[in-house]
């Protein structure tokens, strides 16, 4: 599905991804921890076309996409999605408009099989009839679940989640994890979700990775993370500021 | 140039700020001709953003009017007194509806219009993709195959194109109108006076020509809008200063677009 190779990606003069090793296999769960600034949501945002890297390379669903053109990432875009962090949804449109604008756009299907198909996904994330709501009348619970059915609704293969528990109470949390699970379990979907959420990690993960100054550090099955002695990642489980680890 | 001890010299200071400014007033000026360029590319693919396009239009357009109209009737207005200051001991006070006419729909009308709009609906277009780039609904959009600039650039530069000209015609009108209440109430000029003198003065390459200003300003606006919009940086303080931007570059490239448009429309030859 992903497979990156000494991924370095500057910002300005700061380097943020100082070359990147990772693989996601078909229909595996990767979760990507790390500081806050340490390049997850950048990672992410190569993945998806929305930056590409200085250096190395990078493949997504078997293509070689280090220097795509825009043809290439149009044709990606349909077979990938990405839930924001704040779900990025287009405050302008009621919930409805704003899952079918993806298929609206590519002018594939009828407008009832669309309906039919927005219907579907607020029903999969739990907001069967919101779809006349506008996004500012949602909390923030909602918001996240209308993003994901956003992302579904082109029937993606590998979706991307940028810290999609963060700002939730546990329970909304469990919701959104519980999605997760479902969406790799009866759709197949391979994800890449980045967050900071330990408890989520441990919940929806196949393997995770750490990703600290700009590297891999460390990557594992959640009882591999249990059971490592990495002082760095302990920290980073064990949610310690004292005597910080470089 | 200020240190911690006070005004502290530095060779060559002031000449690396004047030489920073001069060449990001180049990037810039680089980077809204490729975004104009980006954008006239989209007009092949039209058809499918059309309803966007009639969408802007009507909140661009229509919207403006109000505020125009309200500043056209008291250009009109103004323009009647300075008219007859001027006509004073040379010219009978009857001739006050040809210069009205010919002041507005040359330069008042385009000019005072396009500033207005300028500052309305440039504003908003850079606030609103602002608020979009910094809430990462630009980015949502590009992963759903989405082309922001033809989504969201080319529907709002073309309908501040098409309807500054449809705007304009209004505002000139009313500004017309303006200009006859004003000679027929402080003046004693009737309104048949005041139409009859305007057809001896008439001539519709002025008014194609304002209208062609007009068109010109408002393709303008709408650049300058979604240019600044787009390349927001930051949270509120940036979509406020974004906002702030289009709007002082609208009305600067709208004057200096006039003076340009004015030598090439107007220039007499002698």
């Amino acid at each position: 599905m992903i497979r990156a190779r000494g991924l370095v990606k500057k910002l300005g003069t700061r380097v943020v991804l100082a070359g990147v090793d990772v693989d996601v296999a078909d229909g595996e769960t990767l979760v990507l921890l790390g500081r806050s600034g340490s390049g997850k949501s950048v990672f992410l945002k190569h993945v998806i076309g929305l930056m590409q890297a200085d250096e190395g390379q990078l493949e997504v669903l078997g293509e070689d996409v280090s220097r795509a053109p825009g043809r290439t990432w149009d044709r990606l875009r349909r077979q990938v999605a990405m839930v924001f962090q704040n779900a990025a949804l287009f405050d302008s449109m009621t919930v409805g408009n704003n899952v079918a604008l993806g298929l609206r756009h590519q002018g594939r299907e009828k407008e009832a099989a669309i309906g039919q198909r927005v219907e579907e996904c607020l029903g999969f994330v739990g907001l069967t009839g919101t779809a006349a709501l506008k996004p500012a009348s949602l909390s923030g619970g909602m918001r996240k679940r209308v993003g994901i059915a956003r992302a579904i609704a082109l029937r993606p293969r590998l979706l991307l989640y940028d810290e999609p528990t963060s700002g939730l109470d546990p329970v909304t949390s469990d919701v959104i994890n519980r999605l997760i699970r479902r969406l790799q379990k009866e759709q197949g979907v391979s994800s890449v979700v980045v967050t900071h959420d330990m408890q989520s990690a441990y919940a929806i993960a196949d393997r995770i990775a750490l990703l600290h100054q700009g590297r891999i550090r460390f990557t594992g099955t959640p009882d591999e993370v249990r059971a490592s002695r990495d002082p760095v990642l302990r920290q980073f489980v064990e949610g310690t500021s004292e005597e910080l680890v470089s | 140039m200020f240190g911690e001890e006070g005004l502290v010299y530095e060779p060559g200071a002031a000449t690396a700020a004047i030489g920073r400014t001069v060449l990001r007033f180049f990037e810039d000026v680089g980077e809204v001709a490729g975004l104009l360029v980006r954008t006239l590319r989209g007009l092949p693919s039209l058809g499918r953003y059309g309803h966007e396009v009639f969408a802007q239009m009507f909140a661009l357009g229509v919207g403006s009017l109000p505020l125009v109209l309200v500043v056209a009737v008291f250009t009109g207005a103004v323009t009647a007194v300075q008219a007859a200051y001027q006509l004073e001991g040379f010219l009978p006070l009857r001739y006050i509806g040809s210069m009205v006419q010919k002041f507005v729909l040359i330069e008042l009308g385009p000019v005072l219009t396009a500033l207005v709009v300028g500052g309305r609906v440039g504003a908003a277009i850079a606030a609103e993709l602002g608020t979009m780039r910094v809430t990462e609904q630009i980015d949502a959009l590009e992963t759903l195959a989405i082309p922001p600039i033809r989504y969201l650039v080319l529907p709002r530069f073309l309908a501040a194109t098409i309807m500054l000209p449809v705007v304009t015609v209004f505002a000139d009108l009313v500004a017309i109108l303006g200009g006859m209440a004003v000679a027929y109430l402080s003046y004693d000029q009737s309104p048949h006076a005041f139409g009859e003198a305007v057809p001896n003065t008439f001539e519709a390459r002025d008014l194609f020509s304002g209208l062609t200003k007009a068109a010109f300003f408002g393709a303008s606006i709408g650049l300058m809008g979604t240019f600044y919009g787009f390349r927001t940086e930051g949270g509120a303080e940036g979509v406020g200063k974004a906002a702030t931007q289009a709007v002082v570059a609208s009305c600067v490239l709208v004057l200096a677009l006039d003076y340009v448009l004015a030598n090439l429309l107007f220039r007499v030859q002698y």
